[in-house]
């Protein structure tokens, strides 16, 4: 307490100094007509500024918020189109209502919690399980396009196959051109797929893109793979064999939908049926 | 007491000068306005050297109010001259002679001699002028119309104080 007034004793008339600047101030900006002006201007500029970065940062702070619901639109409008292809391709000349008995296909965003990359047998896992409506054998795409395919799921998390899985295989066809084939993986660069069983008279070029079939009940039609890079037919067989480059960087992808085929065990019984008779 | 009551009457001498008399006195050529007639820092200079800081602190920031009141500017005389007198003590130190001063001295010609007393006032009245219409212009945009208003004003201001010293004295 001494050394306080101590202090104050030395000081005081700074602290006093300054006081009264401060009140000066107040009072010159508050009743003078030229220097409130400026005041103001200069004020404004100043935290104008602030104002921006103190923006820029609760806006930073927003992204997860803003990219959650971004992905939940996305999903719905993606639905949407992919309905729309299946519904066009059933009924060339009627028009498509947004009738919920013609959605087929929904998505759900996921998140991937972890993935490898690196080896030949490549698998990721989802934040997402049971609870928000995943199941086995529900497709993954990315929005560039396949990123693999749910094996396991469990309450809370999903355990999905990679594209880039030694053991994946993916059912696809040409764009515009709908000869089927076999897309897998056998290189051990991340983004280069192969693709088999294409006849030789399908007549495939290079640029090209591939895209999902649609027949099975895992992928809609149209969702696209990758671009064809090089084209070779192999000797003494009859089909090509396609080299294509990925679209999406596996590596880097995050954000994800799961599509959900609303007869999905309708139509898979009746492939099982089929293969037991 | 009789120290209270000397400064008090000086206090109010110099006060109605300046807003009585000096205020409406224009000697600026034409229609420009770059002198203005600034002698009530005068108080605060002659204040003795053994009042508290803090005092003459508070001192230039009351006579200032007082001539805002007349010069319909609040805050800015305040500002300035209480500016003067924070920096006041540091004039003081960096113009003290080798002997110091005794408690008794007070920064007046009698003590200070003329020319003692000349650079002392004309260093505080210098750097309250550059305040004043820095604080009036309140932007250093004006930096140019700030500089001739201060030497203007810190020429005619200066004789006009000195000569106040000189009568006060005899």
């Amino acid at each position: 307490m001494r050394n306080l007034l101590l202090l104050f004793t030395r000081f005081g008339h700074v602290l006093l100094f300054l006081i009264f600047q401060i009140i000066c101030l107040f009072l010159i900006v508050n009743f003078n007509k030229t220097q409130k002006d400026i005041w103001a201007n200069s004020v404004n500029v100043f935290s104008g500024g602030i104002n921006e970065k103190i923006q820029n940062f609760s806006n930073y702070t927003h992204l997860k918020v803003l990219n959650d619901s971004l992905q939940q639109e996305n999903a719905r409008l993606r639905a949407n189109i992919y309905n729309f292809q299946a519904y066009k391709e059933a009924n060339l000349f009627s028009s498509f209502q947004g009738d919920s008995s013609l959605m087929q296909y929904k998505l759900i965003p996921v998140n991937l919690c972890s993935k490898t990359t690196h080896l030949r047998n490549n698998y990721f896992s989802l934040c997402q399980g049971k609870k928000d409506g995943l199941r086995k054998r529900m497709g993954i795409i990315s929005e560039k396009g396949v990123l693999g395919i749910i094996s396991k799921c469990t309450e809370r998390f999903c355990k999905s196959i990679f594209i880039i899985n030694a053991q994946s295989r993916i059912n696809a066809q040409i764009r515009t051109k709908e000869y089927e084939g076999m897309v897998q993986w056998e290189s051990s660069d991340q983004r280069e797929l192969s693709m088999y069983s294409i006849p030789k008279f399908a007549n495939v070029e290079v640029g090209d893109t591939i895209e999902t079939s649609g027949h099975s009940t895992v992928f809609p039609e149209g969702v696209p793979i990758g671009v064809v890079t090089n084209v070779e037919i192999l000797e003494g067989q009859n089909e090509y064999k396609v080299k294509l480059r990925m679209f999406e960087d596996v590596s880097k992808v995050e954000n994800a939908y799961a599509i959900d085929y609303k007869y999905w065990e309708e139509k898979d019984s009746l492939v099982e049926t089929g293969l037991n008779e | 007491m009789n120290e209270v009551v000397k400064y008090g009457i000086r206090f109010l001498v110099i006060f109605l000068f300046q807003v009585l008399i000096l205020k409406r006195v224009d000697i600026n050529p034409g229609d420009s306005s770059y002198i203005h007639l600034i002698i009530y820092p005068l108080f605060i200079f002659i204040l003795p050297i053994s009042t508290p800081k803090s005092l003459v602190v508070a001192l230039g920031f009351f006579m200032g109010l007082m001539i805002d009141m007349f010069y319909d500017s609040p805050g800015v005389h305040a500002s300035a001259l209480c500016f003067t007198a924070f920096i006041r003590s540091f004039v003081l130190r960096i113009l003290e002679s080798a002997d110091g001063y005794t408690t008794s001295t007070i920064p007046s010609m009698k003590d200070f001699g003329i020319s003692g007393f000349i650079i002392y006032a004309s260093i505080l009245l210098g750097l309250h002028l550059i305040f004043y219409f820095s604080i009036e212009a309140f932007s250093f945009v004006f930096l140019g119309e700030i500089l001739l208003r201060t030497i203007a004003s810190f020429i005619v201001s200066i004789i006009l104080l000195i000569l106040i010293q000189i009568i006060i004295n005899r």
